[in-house]
C-alpha cells in the first residue's frame, strides 16, 4: 500500500515535471532522478513519449501566411522635423513680427494725428478741401499786427506777437515760415517796404483788394464775397479766409480780431494792410512754395503700411492656426 | 544597421525605423495573434492595434528584449480581442477552424513542399488549432510563445507579465491538455503525424 502511494506520487510527480525536463530547466540532479525513472516505467516513458510528440506536433504546424503588411503609414524623422515645425514655427514668427509692426505703425499714425496736431479732425480736412489754404497763416497774423500798429500810429513797429497766442494750437511751423518776409519791421527791412504798398496810402491799397482777390481766383470765394459786406465784416472774412485752415482754432482767431475792430476808418485800414499782405503774399514766392501741413490727404502711406500688416497678420495666422490642427 | 539602431531611430519619431521592426516582426507578431486568437481577421486587427501601441509607446522601451516587450503588447492586443469576441460572439472563423472540412485558410507553404504534404501538414494545423481553442487563454498564450514562437521562459514570462514559475506551470498543464486532446485525434491526423509513426 505504502509503496503503490510512493509510486504514484513519483509518477505524479514525474508528469509535472516532465515539460521542464523535455525543455532542460531542471537541475543537475533533478533531471538524472527523472531519467532514471523514465528508464524504469514504462508509463511514465509512455508520458514523455506522448508530450514529445505534441510538442514535435505543434512546431511542425504550418503557419499562417501575412495577409498583408503590417507597416504603420507614420512620417519619416525628416519630414516630422522639417516641414511641419519650421513651417509652423516660420508662420508663428511671422504673426507675432507682423503683430508688432502693426502696433508699432498704428501707434505712429495715432501719435502723428493727435500727439503732433497736423489733422485735428475731418471736419477741418474738408474745409481744406472747400478752401485751400494757399496763404499761411502768417501774412495773417502780420496782417492783424500791421491793422493793430495802424490804430496807434504812434507807436513803433514791433514783430509779430499775435502769432504767439495761435503757435500752440495752430500749425506751428508753416504759420511761422513766412513771418520774416511777410512782416517785415520798417526799420529793419526797407526793402520789402518799398516794394510794397505803404499803410499811407489807402485808397491805392483799397482798390488794390479786388486785385488780390481776382488773383486768388476761385478759390478765394469767401474774399470774393466778401467786397459787398460791411468793410469790418470784409475784413473779418477775408482775414478768416487767409487764415483758414492750419487749424480749427486759427479760425477763430481771426474772427474774434474781426469783431473787436470797430466798423470805423480803423477797419478800412485793417483792410489795407490786409490787402497789404495778401499782395504780398501773392508776391513773395516762400509762402507759396511752402506746403500747407494741414493738406494731408486720406489715404497716407501709414495706413497703406497698416492694411498691409493687417493682411499680413491675417494670413500668418490663419496659417499657425491650421498648422496646429494639422499636428 | 541592426536593430538596435532602429529602435533609438524609432524612438526619434523616425517613421521609416519603426516600419524596418514591424518588417521584421510583424510574421511573428501575426503568428502568434492568429494561434491564441484562432481566426485571421481578429488575428489582423490585433497585430494592427499592437503595432499602432508599440509605435505610441516605443519611447517607453527601456531596453531588453524588443522581441519580448512587443509580444507583451500583442498579448495585450489578444486579451482585448477575446473580451471583445465573448462580449459579442458570432460565427467567427473559430467555427470554420473547428470544421475538420474547413482546414485553416491561408497557410503557408515551403518551397520544397509538395501539395500532398502541405495538404496534410494543413490538416494537422487545423488540428492544432483546434486543440489551441479548448486551452483556457493564459495556457494559450503561454504555449503559444514558448513551443511556436520559441520564447524562453524568462521572455515568455516578461511577454505575459507574469514570473517563471507560472510559465512552468501553465505551460506544463497546457501541454498535457493539448496532448490528452491530440491523442483522442490522432485518428484525424494523417499517419505520417501520428503518435507511433516514425517520421513525427
Amino acid at each position: 500500500m505504502v509503496e503503490r502511494n510512493n509510486s504514484a506520487n513519483t509518477h505524479a510527480g514525474v508528469e509535472a515535471r516532465l515539460s521542464e525536463y523535455l525543455d532542460h530547466r531542471l537541475a543537475a540532479h533533478e533531471h538524472a532522478r527523472i531519467e532514471q525513472h523514465l528508464r524504469e516505467c514504462a508509463e511514465c516513458r509512455a508520458s514523455y513519449e506522448s508530450l514529445r510528440w505534441t510538442i514535435a506536433l505543434v512546431k511542425q504546424a504550418p503557419a499562417p501566411a501575412l495577409p498583408r503588411a503590417f507597416t504603420l503609414p507614420v512620417p519619416t524623422v525628416a519630414q516630422r522635423a522639417a516641414r511641419p515645425s519650421l513651417a509652423f514655427g516660420f508662420a508663428q514668427f511671422a504673426t507675432v513680427l507682423a503683430t508688432l509692426l502693426l502696433l508699432a505703425v498704428i501707434g505712429v499714425d495715432l501719435i502723428t494725428q493727435f500727439g503732433g496736431g497736423t489733422i485735428a479732425s475731418a471736419p477741418s480736412v474738408a474745409k481744406q478741401f472747400a478752401a485751400p489754404a494757399t496763404a499761411p497763416a502768417a501774412p495773417t497774423t502780420a496782417a492783424r499786427d500791421q491793422a493793430a500798429e495802424a490804430a496807434k500810429p504812434a507807436q513803433a513797429p514791433k514783430p509779430a506777437e499775435p502769432t504767439k497766442p495761435a503757435a500752440p494750437t495752430a500749425a506751428p511751423k508753416p504759420t511761422m515760415a513766412p513771418q520774416p518776409t511777410a512782416v517785415p519791421p520798417a526799420a529793419a527791412l526797407p526793402a520789402p517796404m518799398s516794394v510794397l504798398p505803404t499803410p499811407t496810402a489807402p485808397r491805392t491799397v483799397v482798390g488794390a483788394l479786388p486785385e488780390t482777390t481776382e488773383t486768388k481766383g476761385a478759390t478765394d470765394t469767401t474774399t470774393a464775397k466778401s467786397s459787398s459786406a460791411t468793410p469790418a465784416f470784409r475784413a473779418g472774412l477775408a482775414i478768416t479766409a487767409t487764415a483758414t485752415l492750419p487749424a480749427p482754432t486759427a479760425t477763430l482767431a481771426p474772427t474774434s480780431t474781426a469783431t473787436s475792430v470797430p466798423p470805423t476808418a480803423t477797419a478800412l485800414t485793417s483792410l489795407t494792410i490786409v490787402a497789404q499782405a495778401r499782395a504780398e503774399a501773392t508776391r513773395a514766392p516762400a509762402p507759396t512754395q511752402v506746403p500747407p501741413a494741414t493738406a494731408q490727404p486720406l489715404v497716407t502711406p501709414l495706413r497703406v503700411i497698416e492694411v498691409g500688416l493687417l493682411i499680413l497678420v491675417v494670413f500668418f495666422g490663419a496659417t499657425v492656426v491650421m498648422l496646429w490642427r494639422r499636428k | 544597421m541592426d536593430e538596435q539602431t532602429f529602435i533609438r531611430a524609432a524612438q526619434k519619431g523616425d517613421g521609416a525605423a519603426f516600419n524596418q521592426l514591424v518588417r521584421g516582426y510583424q510574421h511573428q507578431v501575426y503568428r502568434t495573434a492568429y494561434r491564441v486568437l484562432g481566426d485571421a481577421a481578429s488575428a489582423q486587427d490585433a497585430t494592427q492595434d499592437a503595432f499602432i501601441a508599440a509605435y505610441k509607446h516605443i519611447r517607453a522601451f527601456r531596453g531588453g528584449s524588443f522581441k519580448a516587450w512587443l509580444l507583451r503588447i500583442v498579448t495585450n492586443a489578444c486579451y482585448d480581442q477575446l473580451r471583445v469576441k465573448q462580449r459579442r460572439p458570432s460565427a467567427s472563423l473559430d467555427a470554420m477552424l473547428l470544421d475538420p472540412d474547413n482546414p485553416a485558410p491561408g497557410l503557408e507553404r515551403a518551397a520544397s513542399e509538395s501539395p500532398q504534404d502541405f495538404a496534410e501538414r494543413q490538416e494537422l494545423g487545423a488540428t492544432i488549432q483546434r486543440g489551441l481553442a479548448i486551452l483556457p487563454h493564459d495556457q494559450r498564450m503561454t504555449l503559444a510563445l514558448v513551443d511556436i514562437e520559441g520564447l524562453s521562459y524568462d521572455e515568455a514570462a516578461d511577454a505575459l507579465s507574469t514570473n517563471v514559475g507560472t510559465v512552468k506551470s501553465r505551460l506544463s498543464r497546457a501541454r498535457a491538455a493539448l496532448r490528452d486532446f491530440l491523442v483522442q485525434q490522432q485518428e484525424l491526423l494523417p499517419a505520417r503525424y501520428r503518435l507511433n509513426s516514425e517520421k513525427v
